[in-house]
């Protein structure tokens, strides 16, 4: 009950400040997406246009746009709090601060993260819901719901993959360049750039070993009405890497707490 | 009560050359060497004393708060602090402990502190009831009442001070630890924050272990202070018995047009220092009546004052007489 509650309000303190700047708000919350869907997009309209084809692999443009507008905000919102959000804390010594709290740290930080999440979960929500009233599109709520579950679940993954990695601050001090790896990672074997139906079979096959694709692409093939995807088998799929990130997120924290000198700062 | 006994802490610090070649070569070889923070250390605090520990930088002052907060292991050595191991890190033990680091923020920086005190209050599980009255007496008293909604980094330095003060005492700590709270503020500020301390650790009994380097809080907030010194606690005892025991010198101060060199023949003198026409000589208390009957049949002096020599001063000397 105690971290439902710590939850919560970090969650809040976190989205109070996310809503401090309104500038950086609305240009963080639409910019970044807008651009990638734009830029992507036009890459593949040049490819249709070069091909002389109305549809490549089964995608028209219409469905690239929405494609990449998918795994756009999809990827915000697995990433949440981005990159640093644990070891610039433990770089610049705040982390003495949640140390000395009577309170789980990682419950803290998942609220933190969490917030961002839910920011960009709103954005995909309410854009598919105006865009089925004023264009028509044929996103099912049912479709939608379980592709937002999904994100949801894959954003907790990925948090607890990701706190792994900050946690080698306790050791590296700067893990800047790993954080940006593993997202670069998550955006290949997500289907950020290219969708992963594009990809040779083996590749398909490699990537299906990893948490990456049941995290960004079979969520937005779910929203996207593609029956060849179960939402029971990605959710469980899921479930069983939070399992194995679960553990280890503990285990890395444990031994990097003992680590943990502060010389300096 | 806290009991320290025989603590000693040990870090690897990374040595690298300067220059590119240095950098180059730390990519493929590190070096390190063993750094002995704490070198058994034993220190005993009773309920509600408030302690100075003051030293160099790099003296240990910090790795020993560090320890004692639990936000670090100790090394070996026994660490008891109001009955709890600290780095057991008990919720219970949490809850009665408040860090207030001069340098570093609680408070989140682009919300007002009230927010950072709503999230605290959840953290702390603080009564309602409790955390309003909190709230407005500690407000009130550091005199922010009026700023309690502005975003942090819109406050002086000396405003976040006081609002950091407010975080860390939310939740009526039993033990304080004061990292440098008065660090980089302006002599009001400071005054302000020391006369505050003082009356919350009269008010509340509360145990405070206080470090900083300035020692006009040291002298009005603390009458024990442990001077550390490369790891080590070289005195543990009352402000004024090191003052009384290594404060042999006294401060002579006059106004004067004669020429430096001439004073500075007097063999008396420690150390001669001149401010437009107002001269100070450090010498020993024993010799000052002497020094100045001299002096007065040699030249012609104005304003004559004579003074002790200040804590910093005493404690530079033990140091010194420490190291020979």
């Amino acid at each position: 009950m105690k971290n439902l509650r710590i939850f919560y309000h970090s969650f809040l303190i976190k989205m109070r400040e996310i809503l401090a700047y309104r500038l950086e708000f609305l240009a963080g919350f639409f910019g970044p997406i807008a651009i990638n869907t734009v830029v992507l997009t036009m890459l593949w309209s040049s490819i249709l246009k070069y091909q002389g084809v109305d549809h490549i692999n089964g995608m028209s443009l219409s469905g690239f746009v929405m494609y990449y507008y998918l795994v756009s905000v999809g990827q915000r919102v697995l990433i949440g709090a981005g990159i640093g959000y644990i070891s610039r804390d433990i770089y610049y010594g705040e982390i003495n601060k949640y140390l000395i709290y009577p309170l789980n740290f990682q419950v803290f930080k998942w609220g933190t993260y969490f917030a961002p999440t839910v920011t960009y979960l709103l954005q995909l929500l309410l854009f598919i819901v105006l865009h089925k009233v004023f264009w028509g599109n044929s996103i099912e709520f049912v479709d939608l719901s379980q592709g937002a579950i999904l994100l949801l679940l894959g954003a907790y993954c990925y948090f607890l993959i990701m706190n792994s990695i900050e946690y080698l601050a306790f050791w590296f001090e700067n893990i800047w360049s790993l954080g940006v790896s593993l997202r670069a990672f998550l955006e290949f074997a997500g289907g950020f750039f290219i969708p992963l139906s594009f990809f040779p079979d083996a590749v398909q096959r490699f990537l299906n070993f990893t948490p990456f694709p049941a995290m960004l692409y079979r969520p937005v093939q779910i929203i996207l009405g593609n029956e060849s995807y179960s939402f029971l088998s990605c959710a469980l799929l899921l479930l069983f890497w939070i399992l194995i990130f679960f553990c280890l997120d503990r285990f890395v924290w444990k031994l990097g707490r003992e680590n943990y000198t502060g010389v300096g700062i | 009560m806290i009991e320290i006994n025989n603590l000693s802490k040990s870090f690897s610090v990374q040595l690298k050359k300067p220059g590119i070649l240095g950098s180059l070569k730390s990519l493929i070889k590190r070096e390190y060497v063993e750094k002995h923070a704490l070198k058994n250390v034993s220190l005993k605090i009773e309920s509600g004393e408030i302690i100075g520990l003051i030293g160099a930088n790099g003296a240990g002052k910090t790795t020993l708060v560090k320890i004692l907060s639990g936000i670090i292991s100790k090394g070996s050595g026994n660490v008891d602090v109001n009955g709890f191991d600290p780095w057991k890190r008990n919720h219970q033990f949490k809850k009665m402990l408040s860090l207030i680091m001069g340098q570093k923020a609680q408070l989140w920086w682009d919300l007002p502190a009230s927010d950072g005190f709503l999230l605290l209050k959840e953290i702390y599980q603080i009564p309602q009831k409790r955390f309003d009255a909190n709230i407005k007496n500690l407000s009130t008293r550091l005199d922010v009442v009026d700023i309690l909604n502005t975003p942090v980094r819109k406050l002086s330095l000396g405003e976040r001070m006081k609002m950091e003060l407010i975080a860390a005492l939310l939740h009526d700590p039993k033990v304080i630890f004061l990292d440098e709270p008065t660090i980089g503020l302006d002599l009001s500020s400071q005054k302000a924050v020391r006369n505050f301390i003082n009356e919350y650790r009269k008010e509340r009994e509360t145990t405070i272990i206080l470090t900083s380097h300035y020692m006009k809080d040291i002298e009005q907030l603390c009458s024990r202070i442990a001077l550390m010194n490369d790891g080590e606690i070289i005195y543990d005892g009352g402000i004024d018995e090191i003052r009384h025991k290594f404060a042999s010198d006294s401060i002579l101060s006059f106004e004067t047009s004669t020429s430096l060199e001439a004073i500075e023949k007097l063999s008396s003198c420690e150390k001669v220092t001149v401010n437009g026409k107002r001269v100070e000589i450090l010498l020993p208390k024993n010799s000052v009546s002497k020094t100045l009957r001299s002096l007065l049949t040699q030249f012609e002096l104005e304003n004559i004052n004579t003074q002790d020599v200040d804590i910093e001063t005493v404690i530079e000397k033990y140091l010194l007489n420490e190291k020979s």
